[in-house]
């Protein structure tokens, strides 16, 4: 598979984090109104507002899309170029003013015109009006796997050669008291008022904690400067088995790091899907076990889920900035608030401080609700 | 060459244009099941029809409306005093709360995940959702995926007439009715049936149903009808367009 240059890149983290930050550690994870179902979340400290922009279509405009815009914003891009636009953007269903007024006026066209923001290729469409000169156009969903999927569905279009240059933007933001309360009855999320709650391979763990935010990626053909990285393999699996849990048989997840990494052997850092649920993390262990054998536990993998919380559909998209960071960095960021390791998580976490790591390739992983599985693998300097 | 050998559908109601056409039926509109909606259980309808050889097969889905979040939510919610519902899960209530699989049931990719599930799918996929053009921009990625895999399930389904799509779009599009239902198309290197190529230029669409992701799939399926070959344009709700090309063995 050849690689794909990734010329340029943006993220909007909970609390502003940049990647200085989570390589330092530092917690966005924060207290929560107590209207919410739960205590602790990782919100992103902006508020937009119609008054913020012309253009804003209606006063009902979804947080996800303004994140998404944010984040499409911040990314340096050659204006003179086109591009095509792949959108990871699950659902919208749960924002909570959105379900909120479709209850209520649902019999009211006019009241229900303000909401029409929310439907079909809409949010597809006006990101490509806010990226301008846009060609192709997709809009990928597969849950908590969205950001790997939005850069698979791109490197596929470039190695084919229909565009040169591909924007990538995946955003989430269901940190409200319906997104919340949806996770909340699955239990899902760490109900904890506890600033550590958040913690991926901790025998604390009892479920995740909510983030929100927004990332963009510049993939090209025809890089204008040295690039950030490479995106140089991918694999993608359906379980067949479970909605909400991983599976028992864990093949398809092998199978889908095994595409990934193809020839390469051996990787300087897996960026975990380390979500602090139970499940997830013993499996993901068994997984890195099966993947890497003898070279597992000194392969590290970290979770910045444990820093930011579980950004959903963006949070991939934010890991593969993370692994383009690493690599330049040659730094894994640490898995935080892990002081007390499950006996059964028995691998090299980088545990609350970042450590040196040596080697060219960094495997992300995103394991979906759905049972989608996708992996990807990044170099720093072209293999 | 992204060839089709096999094809099969369901929809809500008759489609004139596709009369006659073998592996095409009429259910009816199909209601939740206690898992999945409506746009899922089109796409296992469909399914079983063709029922594929799922070994090796990776599988596309371009997906409309699930058809279940606003039925969904309606079990769970009452106007609070202050005239909103917003609270721990509504209504505050333990009997009113959101239940665990109001999650699930809204979804959108819960209908590669039926499928999965259901049929016992294991290879690649690439879920798209909510777009008329999706079926021409995912071309290249259906391509690629033929070229790891050998052959493609691809499979549109859309529950769009439903509260929640057509409350939202009751003042941009009265009175127009919203076909629903999903169709499988396997895909191939060979075709026996035909072939899907990008398409140049542009015409009027060439079968009248306001059912974004599903209008791509009843332009080929009206052309293989029809015995013909065709220029199918692919019109965005919100502005964008893009064609595929049919070419008829």
């Amino acid at each position: 598979m050849s690689p794909i240059a990734i010329a340029e890149h943006a993220m909007i983290i909970p609390g502003l984090l940049d990647w200085s930050a989570l390589r330092d550690g530092v917690s966005a994870i924060t207290n929560l109104p107590e209207t919410m179902p739960v205590a602790m979340g990782g919100p992103v400290p902006l508020e937009f507002t119609q008054e913020d922009d012309a253009f804003w279509p209606s006063p009902m405009m979804p947080r996800a899309l303004s994140l998404a815009r944010a984040a499409l914003q911040a990314l340096p891009r050659d204006p003179d170029r086109s591009y095509g636009l792949v959108l990871g953007l699950p659902n919208l269903f749960s924002e909570t003013a959105y379900m909120e007024h479709t209850l209520l006026h649902r019999a009211n066209p006019k009241a229900m015109e303000l909401a029409s923001v929310f439907s079909y290729d809409f949010p597809m469409n006006f990101l490509a009006g806010v990226l301008k000169n846009c060609g192709p156009r997709v809009r990928v969903d597969s849950a908590c796997a969205t950001g790997n999927d939005a850069l698979i569905t791109a490197w596929q279009w470039l190695a084919s050669g229909v565009v040169d240059d591909v924007v990538v933007v995946s955003a989430s933001a269901m940190l409200n008291p319906v997104g919340l309360a949806l996770f909340h009855n699955l239990k899902a999320l760490n109900d904890k008022r506890d600033p550590q709650a958040s913690c991926p391979f901790d025998i604390r763990r009892r479920g995740f904690v909510m983030g929100e935010g927004a990332a963009a990626v510049w993939m090209t053909n025809h890089p204008p400067q040295k690039p950030k990285g490479y995106l140089c393999g991918y694999g993608q699996s359906l379980n067949a088995e479970k909605f909400v849990d991983l599976p028992q048989d864990i093949t398809p997840m092998v199978n889908a790091c095994r595409s990934a990494m193809g020839n390469v052997k051996e990787v300087a850092y897996v960026s975990a899907h380390g979500t602090a649920t139970q499940a997830n993390d013993l499996k993901e262990t068994q997984l890195h076990h099966q993947l890497f054998g003898k070279a597992a536990p000194f392969t590290p993998l970290s979770s910045i889920k444990s820093m930011i919380g579980h950004c959903l559909g963006a949070s991939a998209l934010i890991e593969a900035i993370v692994c383009l960071e690493a690599l330049r960095e040659q730094i894994a960021p640490p898995t935080i608030n892990l002081h007390e390791p499950d006996p059964v998580c028995d691998l090299d976490y980088v545990p609350n401080q970042a450590r040196p790591i040596s080697g060219n390739f960094a495997l992300s992983n995103a394991f979906a609700f759905g049972g989608q599985n996708a992996s990807v693998l990044f170099s720093g300097e072209k293999p | 060459m992204i060839g089709i050998s096999g094809y099969s559908a369901v929809f809500s109601r008759e489609v004139p244009e596709l009369s006659g056409l073998e592996h095409v039926e009429v259910t009816g509109q199909l209601e939740s099941s206690r898992t999945y909606g409506p746009a899922a259980r089109y796409a296992c309808c469909a399914f079983e029809i063709m029922n594929p050889d799922v070994s090796d097969l990776g599988l596309v889905t371009l997906c409309g409306p699930s058809g279940s979040t606003v039925s969904a939510f309606d079990k769970s919610w009452e106007l609070s005093s202050d005239g909103t519902l917003t609270g721990k899960g509504f209504a505050e209530k333990r009997h009113k709360r959101i239940h665990p699989f109001t999650l699930v049931q809204a979804l959108q990719n819960q209908i590669p995940a039926a499928l999965s599930m259901k049929y016992k799918i294991t290879g690649p996929c690439l879920n798209l959702l909510d777009s008329a053009t999706a079926l021409a921009h995912a071309l290249p990625n259906i391509h690629m995926m033929l070229e790891r895999c050998g052959q493609v399930l691809l499979v549109m389904a859309s529950a769009g007439g439903r509260e929640e799509e057509t409350a939202k779009l009751q003042a941009l599009q009265p009175n127009d009715p919203v076909l629903e239902g999903a169709i499988c198309l396997l895909l191939n290197g060979q075709g026996s049936m035909g072939s899907l190529e990008p398409g140049t230029g542009d015409q009027a669409p060439s079968c009248s149903a306001a059912a974004p992701v599903l209008s791509g799939g009843l332009g080929i399926l009206s052309a293989m009808a029809g015995n013909t070959s065709r220029l199918i344009t692919l019109n965005d709700f919100f502005g964008h367009h893009a064609s595929i090309y049919w070419r008829n063995n």
